[in-house]
């Protein structure tokens, strides 16, 4: 066909798809069934969202609440969303805005999984094929302590997490990646938002030309090193994660993509690195997925692991006092409705400020993107 | 097991129903158009049927015949179903004739 491609095993040069290297092609239904569900929330987050936060400043309690959200230092977080929550729901658009990133954050998985699992053959015969090494390694810990916090939570509705099917690598990496992410709309990410141009630009907030040695807390399937490696080619690259499928899938992608990495499976808050052994820390969309308590241990461990010198650069989504109030209602939503139990509280912290108090220097925050998203945190370990 | 969300979003528990049936709906429905889309480039492709000669046909005859009635029952299905809560066996019987 000249204008198609072939179904099943996916051919050609790898491609980085959001999270995994492309591995297969979907089915005709798995690919249009997560296709529409771009669609549908590429719509709602921006059109019908947009609605919502013309109904939320017409109505005379949101445009108060507006006016001074940031200057109400007396009132608790919570309690401050709750008075937005409010109002953002006597709006129809709201209430339905989010009826549909519920029904959406749902079938990606719904469609996701049974889409993988038709492809489940070809699957096996990608991963069963072999790949020429780039020279990265993987190290796994099979008497690492997984923490409570991480094994109960169904993380973004993932049912069993990424540990709990072994084709989720298929079905986030060529399907819900490339037909549904790639539209933007989720989370903190706005319609028509490039992810993979979002880290990008988040990887350009290291303050030097080159870096010697980068390690990555909480690396995943590789997609941030990935952008480290295209940023500063010359850098080591070390990363670590909790989740075996993550950190396996995260070296294939590095080997079929060309880059090394040197992976371990390791708790962020005790990497067992050499202290002032990396020259930058990168923390990518982690810090909203661990309690506090964990964020500062792995905010500490990032500091004993730097050299005198070295820099850690943090994104995560916006504090609630960067936002307005209906994009912090939205922000919160997250916790209770997208199984991410940390979303909130670490939305309440100034980290700047908690990385400080650690012994970073020249620490700022601030946006890149215009709702606040991705935000930055970045500081250096003094020399 | 992804627990189900604890209220409904619009705050009417059937009309969170309706709402998620009418996206699953509009997702079928999608799913067929991109099928179909891709089986008139390929019947193309391979010089059987000119997608210029889908969009002249007119159809006549019993395929019209056939069509006219498929139309009606769907419309009678859909527009019709909020009525369509009393049945009887004779009703159902004289459905099936149709």
């Amino acid at each position: 066909m000249a204008s198609g491609e072939k179904t099943g095993a996916s051919g050609g040069p790898a491609k980085e798809m959001y999270g995994h290297v492309k591995a297969v092609n979907l089915d005709q239904r798995g690919r249009a069934g997560l296709e529409i569900l771009g669609a549908m929330q590429n719509y709602i987050a921006g059109t019908v969202r947009d609605r919502a936060k013309k109904e939320f400043m017409r109505d005379p309690e949101g445009a108060e609440l507006a006016q001074h959200w940031k200057e109400r230092h007396n009132e608790p977080w919570p309690e401050r969303i709750a008075k937005a929550r409010t109002v953002a729901e006597r709006s129809a658009a709201y209430r339905y805005e989010r009826l549909m990133q519920r029904y959406v954050g749902e079938q990606v998985y719904v469609r996701g999984v049974p889409a993988a699992e038709r492809r489940r053959k070809e699957a096996e015969v990608y991963y069963a094929a072999p790949v020429p090494s780039a020279g990265g390694t993987l190290e796994l810990d099979p008497s690492i302590e997984l923490p409570k916090w991480y094994t109960e939570t169904e993380w973004h509705l993932m049912p069993g997490g990424w540990d709990g099917y072994d084709l989720m690598g298929i079905t986030m990496g060529s399907g819900v990646g490339p037909y549904v992410f790639a539209r933007g709309g989720y989370a903190a990410v706005e319609a028509n938002d490039d992810i993979r141009q979002q880290r990008v630009d988040v990887v350009k907030q290291f303050p030097k030309k080159s870096y010697g040695r980068i390690y990555e807390p909480g690396c995943g399937g590789t997609s941030t090193l990935y952008a480290v490696h295209k940023t500063f080619p010359e850098a080591e690259l070390i990363g670590s994660d909790y989740s075996p499928h993550l950190l396996r899938q995260g070296l294939l992608s590095a080997d079929k993509l060309g880059f090394k990495v040197t992976l371990k499976q390791r708790d962020a808050a005790d990497t067992r690195e050499p202290s002032e052994s990396m020259d930058g820390v990168i923390m990518y969309a982690l810090q909203h997925e661990m309690p506090i308590d964990v964020n500062i241990a792995a905010l500490k461990e990032a500091f004993r692991i730097l050299k005198p010198g070295g820099d850690l650069v943090m994104s995560d989504p916006p504090p609630f006092a960067a936002v307005d109030p209906l994009q912090a209602v939205v922000l919160d939503w997250d916790t209770d409705h997208r199984d991410e139990p940390y979303f909130s509280i670490t939305r309440e912290y100034e980290w700047e400020k908690v990385m400080k108090d650690i012994g970073f220097v020249n620490t700022e925050a601030y946006a890149l993107g215009a709702q606040g998203y991705p935000w930055i945190v970045r500081g250096s370990k003094p020399l | 097991m992804v627990k189900p969300p604890k209220q409904p979003y619009t705050g009417d528990e059937m009309m969170d129903n309706v709402i998620r049936m009418n996206a699953e709906l509009m997702s079928e429905v999608w799913i067929l158009r991109d099928r179909v889309t891709i089986l008139e480039h390929m019947l193309q492709e391979k010089g059987i049927v000119e997608r210029k000669a889908l969009d002249d046909f007119v159809p006549s005859g019993d395929l019209a015949k056939e069509l006219l009635n498929e139309r009606d029952a769907l419309v009678e299905r859909v527009v019709g179903g909020a009525w369509m809560q009393g049945f009887s066996v004779e009703s159902l019987v004289e459905k099936a004739k149709k």
